[in-house]
C-alpha cells in the first residue's frame, strides 16, 4: 500500500491537477438485461483494481434499468434509480434489451438516462484493435461526438390525414436547435484541441450533415458548428455529406480525428465505424454534460449472444476507464488499460469469438484485469512520464 | 438537366426535358453536381425527376467486382432497395425564433402506399434472386413511422411465401454490413438510410466509380451513376465504368434480353481491366476516359 508509485501518484495528482483533491466518488453500476449481466461485472472489476492500486475510491451502488425492469415495474428506468443517480459521480450501463416492436410506453432506458441526466453529449473514442479482425483496419483514432438530446429522438411522431389512396400516413419531426448544436460543436472543437497533446497528427473537426436536403435543420447546425469553430483558430475543420462520409469512412477511416454530427448520423456513423476498429464489442461510449458521467458499451444484447458466456467484455472494461478517466484525469489509468488490452489480444489464448478466439467472456476479463493489476503495480516512472505530459 | 443548365437557362430541370421525358421509357444520366448545402432555386434534377414520373424504388445492385483489387471484400451480391419519394425528401421544414434562439424542424413522411409498393418490388427482386429480403429500419425509435414501414413490408411478404424475411435496426445493420455483406440478398429501407447504405457498401465492394442505380416506378426506369460529379478529378480522366455499367442496368431492366446484354458489358469492361488493356486513374494507371471507351467498345463488339 506505501508503494513508491502509490506516494508519487498522491503527491503529482495534488500538484498538478486541484481538481483531483478530490479522492472518493459514487458510482451507479447498471448491468440492464442480457449480456449487460455477463460484461458489467468485469467493468465493475477495472473500478476495483483501480480503487486498491491508486488513491480513489469508487463506492459503488447498483441499480436496476432495462427491459426486465419494465416488464416487472412498468418503468424500463424506475424512479429510484433516477433518484440515487442524482447523487452519482459516475455510472456504469449494460444493455438492455430493446424489442423491435416495442410495447406500449416503453422507452429504452439508455435514452430515460440521458434525457433526465441531461447528458448531452455522447462521446466514442474509435482506435484500431491491437489484433486481427474481420475487417478491421489499422492506425484508426478517431472520437465521434454525437449529440445526444434531439434530432429524431425527440419522439413526435403523429399519424396524418389519409391521403385518398395512399392508406395511413406517418409524420415524424426531426428537431435541430440552435443551442443544442453550439453546445455540441463547443465540446467537439474543445476536445479536439485537448486530444492535440496525446496525439503525433494535427486536430481536426469533420462536421457530418445532410444540409442539401435537410436545408433548415442540417443548414443550421451546420451554421452553428461553423460560427463556433471561429472560437478555435487552431483547429481546423470540414463539412462532409453523411452518404460521402460513410463512402470515406469505410474506404479510408484513418483520416478522421474527431467527428462531430446530430444524433441520428452519429450513431449510425460510430455503428458503421465500429467494424472497422474491432467491433461493437470493442467500442464504449461516454454520456456527458451534466453533473453525471455515465458510460456504457455501444452493443446491445443481440439475442444470439444470450446466455453463451462468450460476449466480449472490453467495451464494458474500456466504459469503465472512461469513467475513471472522466472523474480522475490525473490517474492516467487508461493508459495502462490500453497497454493490458494490447498485450492480451496479442498474446490471444483468451480472446472471444468476435475476435477470433474461442475464450468465454470471464476468460478474458479476468486476463484482462490480471495484467492490468499487475501493469499498474510495475509503472512507477511511466507514471511520472504520463503526469508530466497529462 | 444540371447545375450548369441552371447558370445557362435559370433551370436545373428544363420543361423540355421533363417533357420528353414522359414520352420515353427510360432516361440515362451522367452525374450532376450536388452542392454539400441546399443552394436557393436549384433542386438536384434527380430529385424532381423521381418526384414527377413517381420512381418509387431506388435499386442499387453492389457486387464484388471480378477483378482482383487489394482492400475490396468478395463474394458480395447485395440489392438495396431503396424507398425514394418520401422521408425526408418531403422537404418540409420549418425554422422559428424561440427564448432559447433558433430552432428547426424537419418532417418525415412515411405512407402505408408507398411503403408496400417499395416492399413488392423488394420482393419480386427477392425473387429473383437468392429469395432473402432484410428489412433495415429505425422502428425502435421511430415507432410509430417505421413502425408503419415494417408493417408493410411483413404485410406484402404474406404474397411471397417463398422469400424469406427477416429484419434489422439500421444501426445493428451497417455494422453487419461493413463487417461482412455476404450473407445479404437484397436490403428494403426507407429514403434516408437507403441514400448511404448504397455508397457505404460501394466502397466496401470495389469504388463507387464502378457502380450506378436505378429509379423505377410503373412505367419509366432512371439510371444514373452512384457518384457525384468529384470535382478533384481532372477533365477527361474519369473511368467510365459507371456509364458503361448504367446502360447494362438500364437494359436489364427495359428488355428481356437486357440481363445477357449487361452481363456482356460486364464481361467486356471487366476483360479489358484484368488484361491490362487499359489501367485507370483509379487503379494507379494513366489511361483517360476515351482510351477506356474505346477498348471497351472494341472488346464488346468482339464478343457480340
Amino acid at each position: 500500500f506505501f508503494s513508491a508509485p502509490f506516494f508519487a501518484m498522491k503527491k503529482l495528482s495534488l500538484l498538478l491537477a486541484p481538481k483531483a483533491l478530490r479522492t472518493s466518488f459514487n458510482v451507479a453500476i447498471i448491468p440492464g438485461d442480457g449480456i449487460g449481466k455477463d460484461v458489467v461485472p468485469w467493468g465493475k472489476r477495472v473500478l476495483d483494481v483501480i480503487q486498491d492500486k491508486t488513491p480513489v475510491t469508487f463506492d459503488t451502488v447498483d441499480l436496476e434499468a432495462g427491459y426486465a425492469t419494465f416488464q416487472s415495474t412498468g418503468k424500463s428506468v424506475p424512479d429510484e434509480t433516477i433518484t440515487k443517480l442524482k447523487s452519482c459521480d459516475g455510472a456504469l450501463f449494460g444493455a438492455a434489451a430493446t424489442p423491435t416492436q416495442p410495447p406500449a410506453g416503453y422507452v429504452p432506458p439508455i435514452f430515460e438516462l440521458r434525457q433526465k441526466c441531461k447528458l448531452y453529449a455522447n462521446v466514442r473514442p474509435m482506435v484500431s484493435a491491437p489484433v486481427d479482425t474481420k475487417s478491421g483496419r489499422s492506425n484508426v483514432d478517431m472520437v465521434v461526438v454525437r449529440e445526444n438530446t434531439e434530432c429524431l429522438y425527440v419522439g413526435k411522431e403523429r399519424y396524418a390525414n389519409e391521403i385518398m389512396g395512399k392508406g395511413k400516413v406517418v409524420v415524424s419531426e426531426r428537431h435541430i436547435s440552435e443551442k443544442a448544436s453550439l453546445r455540441i460543436a463547443r465540446f467537439a472543437f474543445t476536445l479536439a484541441r485537448r486530444r492535440r497533446g496525446h496525439k503525433s497528427r494535427p486536430p481536426h473537426v469533420t462536421i457530418v450533415h445532410k444540409a442539401n436536403i435537410l436545408g433548415m435543420t442540417d443548414g443550421l447546425f451546420l451554421e452553428c458548428c461553423k460560427e463556433v469553430a471561429k472560437e478555435f483558430p487552431d483547429v481546423p475543420y470540414d463539412d462532409q455529406l453523411i452518404d460521402g462520409f460513410m463512402y470515406k469512412l469505410t474506404h479510408r477511416p484513418t483520416q478522421y480525428d474527431v467527428v462531430v454530427a446530430p444524433n441520428t448520423w452519429a450513431n449510425i456513423i460510430s455503428n458503421g465505424g465500429a467494424p472497422l476498429v474491432g467491433g461493437l464489442g470493442m467500442v464504449a461510449a461516454m454520456n456527458e454534460g451534466g453533473t453525471l458521467m455515465l458510460a456504457e458499451p455501444v452493443h446491445g444484447t443481440p439475442p444470439h449472444l444470450e446466455g453463451t458466456k462468450k460476449s466480449n467484455p472490453i467495451a464494458t472494461m474500456r466504459a469503465a476507464v472512461l469513467i475513471a478517466q472522466g472523474l480522475a484525469p490525473t490517474l492516467g489509468v487508461d493508459y495502462y488499460f490500453e497497454k493490458a488490452l494490447e498485450q492480451i489480444l496479442r498474446e490471444g489464448t483468451s480472446i472471444t469469438p468476435d475476435l477470433g478466439g474461442t475464450g468465454t467472456t470471464d476468460e478474458l476479463g479476468s486476463a484482462l484485469i490480471e495484467r492490468f493489476a499487475a501493469l499498474m503495480d510495475l509503472g512507477s516512472e511511466e507514471t511520472e512520464h504520463v503526469f508530466r505530459d497529462g | 438537366a444540371g447545375f450548369n443548365t441552371l447558370m445557362r437557362l435559370g433551370q436545373a430541370l428544363p420543361p423540355e426535358t421533363l417533357d420528353t421525358c414522359e414520352t420515353c421509357d427510360a432516361a440515362l444520366f451522367g452525374p450532376v453536381f450536388g452542392p454539400t448545402r441546399s443552394i436557393p432555386g436549384y433542386f438536384a434534377p434527380y430529385v424532381l425527376l423521381k418526384r414527377k414520373l413517381d420512381l418509387y424504388a431506388q435499386l442499387t445492385r453492389c457486387t464484388s467486382l471480378p477483378i482482383v483489387a487489394s482492400g475490396f471484400k468478395a463474394g458480395v451480391d447485395v440489392l438495396i432497395v431503396r424507398e425514394n419519394l418520401e422521408g425526408f425528401y418531403i422537404q418540409q421544414e420549418t425554422l422559428e425564433e424561440t427564448a432559447h434562439g433558433r430552432s428547426a424542424i424537419a418532417l418525415r413522411r412515411v405512407t402505408e402506399q408507398n411503403s408496400t409498393l417499395v416492399a413488392r418490388c423488394a420482393f419480386e427482386q427477392a425473387q429473383r434472386r437468392r429469395k432473402l429480403l432484410t428489412v433495415v429500419h429505425k422502428s425502435n425509435i421511430l415507432t410509430v413511422s417505421d413502425g408503419l414501414f415494417r408493417e408493410s413490408c411483413f404485410s406484402v411478404a404474406r404474397e411471397f411465401p417463398d422469400v424469406t424475411v427477416e429484419e434489422q435496426i439500421t444501426e445493428a445493420f451497417i455494422c453487419s454490413m461493413i463487417r461482412d455483406p455476404s450473407p445479404y440478398d437484397v436490403i428494403v429501407t426507407p429514403n434516408m438510410f437507403g441514400d448511404f447504405l448504397s455508397e457505404a457498401l460501394a466502397a466496401l465492394v470495389g469504388g463507387l466509380q464502378y457502380h450506378s442505380q436505378c429509379n423505377v416506378g410503373g412505367r419509366f426506369i432512371l439510371v444514373h451513376p452512384i457518384h457525384g460529379t468529384a470535382d478533384d478529378i481532372a477533365c477527361h480522366t474519369a473511368n467510365p465504368a459507371s456509364m458503361l455499367r448504367s446502360v447494362g442496368l438500364l437494359l436489364e431492366h427495359l428488355v428481356p434480353e437486357g440481363r445477357e446484354l449487361a452481363q456482356r458489358i460486364d464481361r467486356a469492361l471487366f476483360g479489358i481491366l484484368q488484361d491490362r488493356i487499359v489501367v485507370p486513374y483509379d487503379m494507379g494507371g494513366s489511361s483517360d476516359t476515351v482510351q477506356i471507351t474505346d477498348a471497351f467498345l472494341e472488346r464488346f463488339e468482339k464478343l457480340v
